[in-house]
Formats: C-alpha cells, structure tokens, sequence
C-alpha cells in the first residue's frame, strides 16, 4: 500500500556550486543559512522557546490567575491580549499554553525518530519475513488517524498529556520507519558497506558508524514534520475537549473556550492569538524541516 | 488473483481480530464495574451481583468473554447505550448520514481543487504558478481546520452575514438552497483540511508520469499540452484511487473535529458527546465503526493498486 506523506520532499533546488573545500556538514549548515524560510522558522522556533521557558519573567500574572474586576477585557498596557471571561491574563495563558504545544512537539518527534530509526533500520537491513511483518504492521499504523484512536482510548480512560504524547507517537512512527527503510534498502547495495562487512564488521558498527550518517537526515526531517502534526493534533484534540484540561491552557482548549457566537464576534483577542500561534509554530517547524531537508540532500550530492 | 485476494482478506480479518481485543481490553478498563452500577444497594447485594455476573457471562474465563463479546459485536449487537438505553448501532446510524455527507462532498471538493491545482504546479514547475500553489499547499498543512472554520464563521456568517453558522438547516425553513447553504462551510474547511498534502501528491505524480518517453512521443506527433495532460494525468489515476482510500479514515478524523464547531449532528458529535457522557458502549461502538472503515479502505487501496496497474505483481 502507498502512502504519501508528500510533505517531507522539499523542493529540489538547484545544485550550487559552493567551494568544495568545506566538510559536508558545514556545506549543509551554509545552504540552510541561505534558505530564508528555514532561517526564519528556526528564529521564531527559538524565540517561541524561549518566550514558554521564560514565561514567569515575560508576564506578571499566572495563567490561572482569576481577576473578576477585570474580565473580558481588550488587549491593553496591562492585559496585553486582554482578558478572558474569568478575567485571566490571555498573554500569558498563551506563553504557558506554548510550553504544552512545545513540548507535544519535541518528545513525538523525538520518541517517532527512535521508534522510526530503530524499526526502519531493521527491517531494511535484516529483509525477508521482518521486513514484510515490520512493513506490514507500520502500513496498518499509518493508516489509522490518530485522533479517531486518541477519542476513543482518551474517552474511555480519561484524558492525560503523557496518554496524548503516547498514542500520538505510537501512531506517527511508521512515516519515520518508512524513510529509514527507504535509505537503508539503497545503502545495502554500496560498496563502502559490502566492503565493512567483507572486513568483518558487524551489525551494530556497521548500522552505527555506515548506516546512521545517511539515514539520519531525512528520518530527522520526518521526524520534523511529525513533530509539527503533533503540535496540530494536539490542539485538534484539546478543542474538543479529549486532550489537555482546563484550567491547564494549551492553544486548543483556548480555542474551544472562544467557540461562542458572542467570543467569536466581540472578543477576537481570545481567539486569533492562539490560532495564529498554532499556524507560527507548525509552520516553523515545517519550514525547518524543509530547510534541513535541501541542506542535507545538497551536502550528500556533492559528497559523493 | 485469487491467492491475493484470500491473503489480503485474511490479513483483514487478523488486523480486525487484534482491534477488537483492544476494544475488548478498553471495555474492560473502562472506570466502574458495570454490575454494581446496575444494582441498587441494599440487602442481599453480594449475592444479587453474584448472579447477574453469572447471569451477564462475567464470571467466564477472559477469552470465553472474549468470544461472546466478539460473536455479539460483529453481529451487530454492541449492547446499549448508558444514556439513551437505546441500542448502540441504532444510534450510530442515526449519527452516520450526517457525517457521510460532509465526507463525501467535502472529498469531491478538495478533488476538485486539488487535480486541476496540482496539474498546473506541476507543468509550471518551478515557475511562478507553481511556487505559488506549493507554498500555499504547504500553508494549508500547516492550518488547524478548527481554526479556519472559526475564522470562517467570524467573517461569512458574523461579519458578511451570507452564511449561517451552525446546524444542517435552518430551524424555520427547510429547502435544499437552506440545506446547501448550510454546507458550505463545513465542507469548504474539511476540504481544505486535506487539499494541502493531495495537491502535493497529485503534482508529484504528474511530474514522474510528464517524465515519461511516451509522452515526448505525443509532444514530438504535434500532441497539444491538454492532451498531455490528458495521457499523463490517466495514468496517474492510478495512485491517487489509492490515496484516496487512504486519506478517507484522515477525512472522518478531521470531520469528527469540525461537526463540534458546526454543531452538525454526525458521528462526531456524537462520539463527543459519549465521551462528556461517559457513554462507554456508545465510543467503544464507534471505535467499531472506525476499525472496519479503515479496513475496507486499506483493502480496497490494496486491491485498486494491484488492479488498475498492470505493473503491480501480485506476488
């Protein structure tokens, strides 16, 4: 069965002459550097870091603190993006709700790419009956939607972040485990492997120290791309209500508090920052993977 | 063929077995034994337990259970709703119409864009027309469709005031313009949802099949470019039928999340409102539902790929 993730492939630029005097490592970081879009999300990647990790120093309110003099209030010096019906400071509602979206983010990236690597590699690299069972099993993952499986696990034993992380990167793994196939059934074939092995080396070195360098890359764009869907199914599934719990903020149950008529119309600082910070963030790490994508495709071209 | 087509049943079948011990599992973890929620308290309780366990099966090996279960599930029987007390299939239904409609639709119009969008993109490559649809494809996979269709009500139903924002008609007037209207919304977000990643696809196989020597071949005979495009795109039918399939459980995910924001009365809300319910038959009943949707899908993605192509080995 095919799927296609159609989001990892980047657009092939042309090949540049760059100077063939650089590593291939610093050929790929000056070809992410000249691509402004990478450059850009990975600037408002670390800014929006930074604003969740700093949060306590950004604002002076808590994001549960309940102000009843001053609710739903428009944004102003005091309440940068107002307040919402219980008078709490929606600005930094939204800066603790990113450290939620943020760490969504990284641990499903990071949790799909061993997943991914580790089953990938192996059935890549061991074939025959394991290929086609991993294959077989990543094919039925991958075609399950996360959130149909999050509603009915989540709506049974009751929402939780760690259950969320979970499901979605128990669900994510197999884009991951197809790419690391993918490099690895190519990579057989070499001769700089055939030779390792002829001189006597052994799985764990050879998927280590001949394997990894060139699986890596694209399983970290995949990974990447991941990640920014988890961010997405994340707040899919805290708006409607079986992902993170008020009074806990994250962007999707921010937006789920905002779905009244009367918010929708007369209080649109409830609802369009943490929509837009949504579309920042996903973007970003889209943008990023992107980026690294042409940079490591670019550095092997003109390696090899 | 045959041999294929019993090894992919079969691989169905096993596939759905292995759900629905998950279902099964869930049913069991569910918070609260349904029994003492049954009985009222009082005296003779534990001796009134004892028996209805005994009666309802509970006191059976897991597996023995397991069966049972299973045998009354895929007959239909997926016991009643806490809520309703109606029974669980029967509410299903109900539900299904409403969310099959915005499927279908809402599939047809992310086609309709995607095809002829990704076409363009994908004889213009790397020209104007071509970096404008990737870049927009590539924001639209970067759009929560929860907060477009919040957007979309803020400006065409509160702002413009030309489209209602909620609900399948309207409660004073019933007509299919009323009904139509009602529609738009809904559908247009849920197309979108998946227009991105389809565009992407579609411009991907054009370019592979554009590639193609047969095609040079029609160029070279004074062939026009509609009808290259014409070759190339029917033969790129082939995998999109597949893609299809696959991105169909995708749109039932993204409709499940869009009927809570029209209030549009499907599967989704419904599963929802199980959930805030704690309607435990209801949801496992629609993990049900889901798990043989998916796997029709997947059986016929696998069987269009092997059918329409003659490349396929069915080996």
């Amino acid at each position: 069965m095919l799927m296609d993730p159609g989001i990892a492939t980047g657009p092939a630029g042309p090949v540049e002459d760059i100077g063939s005097s650089l590593s291939p490592a610093a050929l790929a970081r000056k070809r992410f550097l000249r691509n402004r879009a990478a450059v850009a999300g990975a600037i408002i990647l670390v800014l929006l870091t930074a604003a969740a990790i700093f949060a306590p120093l950004l604002t002076p309110y808590t994001p549960a603190h309940i102000d009843l003099n001053a609710v739903l209030q428009p944004p102003s010096g005091q309440h940068w993006l107002g307040t919402d019906s219980t008078g709490r400071d929606e600005f930094s509602r939204l800066l603790y709700a990113g450290r939620i979206s943020l760490t969504v983010g990284l641990l499903t990236g990071a949790a799909v790419y061993i997943i991914g690597t580790v089953i990938g590699v192996s059935a890549g690299w061991y074939g025959g009956w394991i290929d086609q069972v991993l294959m077989r099993i990543a094919d039925i993952y991958l075609s399950i939607p996360p959130v149909l499986v999050v509603i009915v696990i989540a709506g049974i034993l009751g929402p939780s972040l760690p259950l969320l992380i979970i499901l979605i990167a128990g669900f994510s793994w197999p884009y991951v485990a197809r790419i690391a196939r993918g490099s690895v059934l190519s990579l057989r074939e070499q001769e700089y492997v055939l030779a390792a092995l002829i001189v006597g080396a052994r799985g764990r070195r050879i998927i280590f120290r001949h394997l990894m360098p060139t699986v890596s890359p694209p399983a970290i764009v995949a990974s990447a791309v991941m990640a920014a869907q988890a961010i997405l199914l994340e707040a899919a599934l805290s708006f409607i209500g079986v992902g993170v719990q008020p009074p806990t903020p994250s962007w999707g149950n921010m937006l789920a508090d905002a779905q009244s008529i009367t918010v929708l119309s007369s209080q649109p600082w409830l609802w369009v920052p943490p929509g837009l910070a949504i579309v920042l963030t996903v973007l970003s790490v889209t943008f990023v993977g992107d980026g690294i994508s042409d940079a490591s495709s670019t550095a092997q071209g003109l390696s090899r | 063929m045959l041999a294929f087509l019993t090894r992919r049943t079969l691989a169905s079948l096993f596939v759905f077995l292995v759900i629905m011990i998950g279902l099964f599992a869930l049913v069991y973890a569910a918070p609260g034994d349904p029994v003492s929620m049954m009985v009222p308290p009082g005296q003779g309780r534990l001796a009134f337990i004892a028996a209805k366990r005994h009666a309802l099966g509970l006191d059976q090996p897991l597996p023995i259970q397991f069966f049972d279960w299973f045998r009354r599930a895929i007959t239909g029987n997926l016991g009643y709703s806490f809520t309703t007390s109606q029974s669980v299939n029967s509410v299903l239904l109900s539900h299904l119409p409403p969310t099959l409609e915005l499927m279908g639709i809402g599939l047809l119009l992310s086609l309709v864009i995607a095809i002829p969008a990704g076409i363009l993109a994908a004889l213009y490559r790397n020209r104007l027309a071509d970096h404008i649809i990737s870049s927009t494809s590539l924001v639209a996979i970067g759009f929560p469709g929860f907060f477009l269709a919040m957007a979309g009500i803020y400006i065409f139903a509160l702002r413009l005031r030309i489209l209602p924002s909620s609900g399948m008609t309207s409660s004073d007037v019933t007509s299919t313009a009323d009904a139509a209207r009602h529609l738009v919304l809904p559908v247009v977000t849920l197309a979108l949802s998946i227009v991105g990643p389809l565009i992407r696809y579609v411009r991907r196989v054009m370019l592979e099949e554009l590639g193609q020597d047969y095609l040079r071949t029609v160029y070279a005979k004074g062939g026009s470019t509609l009808r290259v495009c014409w070759h190339a795109f029917r033969n790129s039918l082939i995998p999109l039928i597949t893609v299809i399939m696959v991105y169909i459980p995708q749109l039932l995910g993204g409709a499940v999340v869009l009927e809570q924001i029209f209030a549009w009365p499907g599967m989704g809300q419904l599963s929802i409102r199980a959930i805030n319910l704690e309607d435990y038959p209801v949801i496992i009943g629609f993990g049900m539902y889901v798990a043989i949707l998916v796997l029709i899908c997947n059986f016929l993605a696998d069987i269009a790929y092997a059918f329409v192509d003659a490349r396929v080995k069915l080996s």
